[in-house]
């Protein structure tokens, strides 16, 4: 269906209740949670690479757990191609599941260190495709270590811990891209990887796009990268967007404070470039004890009264443009 | 005379698979009152330079040969005795994940203190206020200094690690990677004091890292060191818009910056080589576009080919790379 | 197209390896070494028993009644006039087996609880490990002489009440490790490819931990072999297989004590000591080498 998004996100809500002491249960009935993600919509369109970023801490990683129903949403609704999935049964979930991979950020813990890369990558085969002989599998294994420019003879038979921070994460592709899904969440693909060996990752990344027509959620911390790869970006502060619409767009003209305090922070390798950093008070506050009104408020150099009374909801202030912001940037 | 001068160091670690050469002929120099970079990947030798300088190495490290001259004295021959009255009070070390070196049970003033008083002869009192003086002098409210590390954020934490750095008035600082783990604003903040002291002290900086981007915006010099060897080593200016060494360009041009539109980055290809047996010539040639038949079989000499400009490259004199203008050639 | 390199023959290729770059690294740890020798000394007796023993071990009255040793009998009678070497030798078997089974049925117990409460968590986990508890609780060497004494003296009682007691240090061990597993993110990647509960515990989770278990089942077996000593020796265990625990229990009885017999004394006893401790060498030798918090990547 031409013009229906592949992935649709309505409000969604997240919260971890958190453990309290014995003592403070008895005094106070309150529960307290961590509103790790807190009421956010989006949606993602075929053959597009739409980038969520924040930093640490903002809700990412989280909403990538959701969208692929690894944890249970606490409200709000996830549409894969149109379709409502959020409360999908364990069975129905399994076959939406082979048309969404995911890859990880740490090449270190995504393998298992006991599995041969043949069997790493092979797993999601046994798993879904049973209707396969197994050379059939075989193939598809082969096909796939051959599209991350992995050599199968070389690389089939060898231990995560005989291979690079590079190649592994390259098989960490590799497995993703073998059930050959729609979507591909990625979080934080390359942030631990050398400089040298991350534009490796990231050009297979936008060869792959490009060959397959998949659909990428890329998820980081690193506004560079996502100038390098996305085409759409939302970006996150304590479970919530703030900002969203097109990198370029964003990138050029960001009206919400806090996108335009991070884009100046963000550090550029270039020495000739001397610009004046947009220097942001405070840190990020504790998520259990959200300020209230505008989470932003209390470190925006430009809060009003009304930031800190009333949530500002994110609206489409320019053609596919959105901010959450009571004054946002012009 | 420089404040720090290296000279042809060797530093090999003793490993059951054999020597492993961490830092294979290095040499470079750190003036009064300069901040200079070291950059490179993991397992370029940059962490291992740094605990070399402290004598810090651990029992299967060992000086080869070279000499390291801190204000004209040779701190290879020195005894563990004399170290001792040098490390804190003449070069300080900030770690790699300092922030997490605190004692959680200890209150940040205990440890301070204790810190303070095992190098410099004071009273607890003396000691406290000392304390307190540092914690202005980083930017942080000298009353929270009775809190405990759990108390303060990653950035606050990483700030009491560098006002212990500098309690004893210290000639050189040694940060290695003191932004990891930061978030972007944070780490813009902390950068920005470390130069503020910097020029408020006159203390030379030596910063290790592999973000390029923190160099370009931070140091006044930089070396770039690959498998344990420098390869290029220059003002800051310099390096990022005419390097002369293919490693430090290709480095360079494999940095996705914000600024950069739509460009394809190109990768290098391959890893960088184990440092039991490294390559033979130049440890660079297997992944060097430009080797010749001389780079695969004699080592490169580090020479001088501009003021203050140092490149380690057989080709250095007829490679011409300039950034941000036209494209390479030879 | 191509030929498939998924062979077990690749796999064994890459096994070999292992054990090979294993065996140096354990050669360095002299305890191990010396722990194998002793062990391999044992086995030999074991296996070799029928071209050692001059005598059957049950014969009665080849020799005199507690007699020491002698043309014959290199290591005197016992009371019924059997020959003591001969008991000897074939008492390794028995305690080589209680020890075996022992240990490994108290490993599979104890790693089954370990692997289920771990992943699971909640309600199972707290159920199994209460119940882990209450085995822990319960003082070893006084159940395993009550139910020995109610199950009767057989070989496979003794087995079962040794991995009764035993198997709930091997659960904590376990369940501490999947704990620590689980979150990583391979067992995520994992649950995205669809794979089943089963197939992450037995498949990735139980690889992982097996290194650690080994090493601990290794001390098990240690202890098992103590604990059938200690049974026999209290007169629980089984006449028809006769073991150095209860060639104890006999001198015991009749009086080698008090009439100075060390022949029929000092031999069980040393070669209790000496297996056990072989055991215990080994199995400190691979927690060493093999226990994950020592050894990073």
């Amino acid at each position: 269906m031409a013009g229906e998004p592949l992935l649709k996100v309505e409000n969604l809500k997240k919260y971890f209740p958190v453990r309290r002491g014995f003592l403070s249960m008895l005094l106070s009935k309150k529960e307290l949670y961590v509103k790790a993600v807190d009421g956010i919509s989006f949606s993602v369109n075929e053959g597009e690479i739409f980038c969520l970023a924040g930093e640490s801490g903002c809700g990412k990683t989280t909403t990538a757990r959701l969208i692929l129903r690894l944890i249970p949403p606490t409200d709000g609704k996830i549409f894969y191609k149109g379709v409502d999935i959020t409360s999908l049964k364990k069975r129905e979930i399994r076959k939406v599941r082979q048309e969404m991979q995911m890859i990880f950020q740490d090449p270190y813990q995504s393998l298992n260190p006991r599995s041969r890369v043949f069997d790493i990558i092979n797993e999601p085969l046994e798993i879904n495709r049973k209707d396969l002989d197994f050379k059939e599998k075989q193939n598809l294994v082969f096909k796939a270590l051959e599209d991350v420019r992995l050599p199968p003879e070389e690389y089939a038979n060898k231990y995560p811990h005989e291979l690079s921070g590079g190649e592994r994460q390259r098989v960490a592709i590799a497995r993703a891209l073998v059930l050959n899904p729609r979507l591909i969440v990625a979080d934080e693909p390359v942030s631990m990887l050398d400089a040298s060996i991350r534009v490796g990752v990231l050009n297979l990344l936008l060869d792959l796009r490009s060959k397959y027509n998949l659909t990428l959620l890329y998820i980081t911390h690193d506004l560079a990268q996502v100038r390098y790869i996305g085409n759409h970006l939302a970006i996150m502060y304590l479970g919530k967007i703030v900002e969203m619409g097109s990198v370029d767009d964003i990138m050029e003209k960001p009206m919400h404070p806090y996108t335009q305090a991070l884009l100046s922070n963000v550090p550029i390798p270039d020495p000739t470039i001397k610009r004046r950093k947009i220097m942001i008070k405070g840190e990020i506050p504790d998520p259990v004890n959200l300020p209230p009104g505008c989470r932003f408020h209390p470190r925006c150099p430009y809060s009003q009264r009304i930031c800190s009374e009333k949530e500002p909801p994110l609206i489409e202030v320019d053609k596919n443009h959105y901010v959450a912001c009571h004054f946002p940037l012009r | 005379m420089s404040l720090l001068e290296i000279d042809s160091l060797k530093v090999y670690y003793s490993t059951r698979k054999g020597w492993v050469k961490a830092v294979d002929g290095v040499s470079f120099n750190v003036e009064k009152g300069e901040i200079v970079g070291l950059a490179g990947e993991s397992g370029c030798g940059k962490s291992t330079m740094a605990f070399t300088i402290m004598r810090l190495l651990p029992p299967e490290g060992r000086i080869i040969s070279g000499k390291i001259l801190f204000d004209g004295e040779n701190l290879v021959e020195k005894s563990e005795e004399e170290m001792r009255k040098i490390r804190w009070r003449k070069i300080s070390m900030i770690f790699q994940s300092a922030m997490n070196a605190l004692n959680p049970v200890l209150s940040i003033e205990r440890q301070m203190v204790d810190a303070i008083r095992a190098h410099l002869p004071m009273t607890r009192e003396e000691a406290v206020e000392k304390a307190k003086r540092l914690f202005e002098m980083v930017g942080l409210n000298p009353d929270r200094i009775k809190e405990y590390p759990h108390e303060f954020s990653g950035g606050m934490r990483q700030r009491v690690m560098i006002a212990m750095a500098l309690a004893a008035d210290p000639q050189l600082v040694i940060a290695d990677e003191p932004t990891t783990g930061l978030d972007v604003i944070t780490q813009s903040k902390i950068l920005r004091l470390m130069r503020d002291l910097q020029k408020k002290l006159n203390l030379s900086i030596m910063l290790i890292t592999h973000d390029l981007a923190v160099i370009a915006e931070t140091c006044d010099r930089v070396a770039i060191m690959y498998a344990g060897k420098i390869v290029e080593y220059s003002d800051v200016v310099t390096l990022f818009t005419c390097p002369r060494h293919p490693y430090a360009y290709m480095l360079i041009s494999a940095f996705p910056s914000i600024k950069s539109k739509g460009r394809r980055l190109k990768e290098i290809k391959g890893s960088p080589p184990g440092l039991i047996n490294p390559p033979p010539g130049c440890r660079f040639n297997p992944r060097c576009p430009y080797a010749i038949e001389k780079c695969r079989v004699e080592e490169p000499p580090y020479i001088k080919i501009g003021k203050g400009h140092f490149v380690a490259c057989h080709l250095a004199e007829k490679l011409d790379f300039s950034i941000g203008g036209s494209s390479h050639g030879w | 197209m191509r030929s498939s390199i998924y062979k077990w023959s690749d796999k064994l290729q890459v096994y070999r390896r292992k054990l090979r770059e294993f065996a140096d690294i354990y050669k360095e740890n002299k305890l191990g070494v010396a722990g194998l020798i002793i062990l391999a000394f044992f086995l030999f007796m074991a296996f070799a028993a029928p071209l050692i023993a001059p005598h059957h071990p049950g014969e009665l009255w080849l020799g005199p009644s507690l007699h020491p040793p002698m043309e014959g009998f290199p290591l005197g009678t016992d009371e019924l006039g059997r020959d003591i070497f001969s008991l000897l030798v074939y008492g390794t078997h028995v305690s080589l087996v209680v020890g075996l089974f022992g240990a490994f049925l108290s490993v599979i117990i104890g790693s089954l609880v370990g692997l289920i409460a771990g992943y699971y968590g909640g309600v199972i986990d707290t159920i199994l490990m209460r119940v882990t508890d209450l085995f822990l609780i319960l003082p070893g060497l006084p159940l395993m002489i009550v139910l020995a004494a109610l199950l009767g003296p057989s070989i496979w009682n003794i087995i079962f009440v040794i991995a009764i007691v035993s198997w709930p240090s091997t659960a904590r061990v376990v369940r501490s490790q999947v704990l620590e597993l689980k979150e990583r993110p391979f067992i995520e990647a994992s649950k995205v490819a669809n794979s089943s509960d089963f197939r992450i515990i037995f498949y990735h989770i139980a690889p992982n931990v097996a290194p650690l278990v080994f090493a601990t089942a290794v001390l098990g077996i240690a202890g098992a072999i103590l604990s059938e000593a200690g049974l026999s020796f209290l007169g629980l265990g089984d006449p028809s297989h006769i073991s150095w625990g209860m060639m104890l229990h006999y001198a015991n009885e009749y009086g080698a004590l008090v009439i100075g017999a060390w022949w029929y004394l000092l031999p069980p006893g040393i070669c209790i000591i000496l297996l056990v401790l072989s055991f215990v060498f080994i199995g400190y030798a691979l927690d060493e080498l093999l226990n994950p918090r020592l050894r990073r990547r």
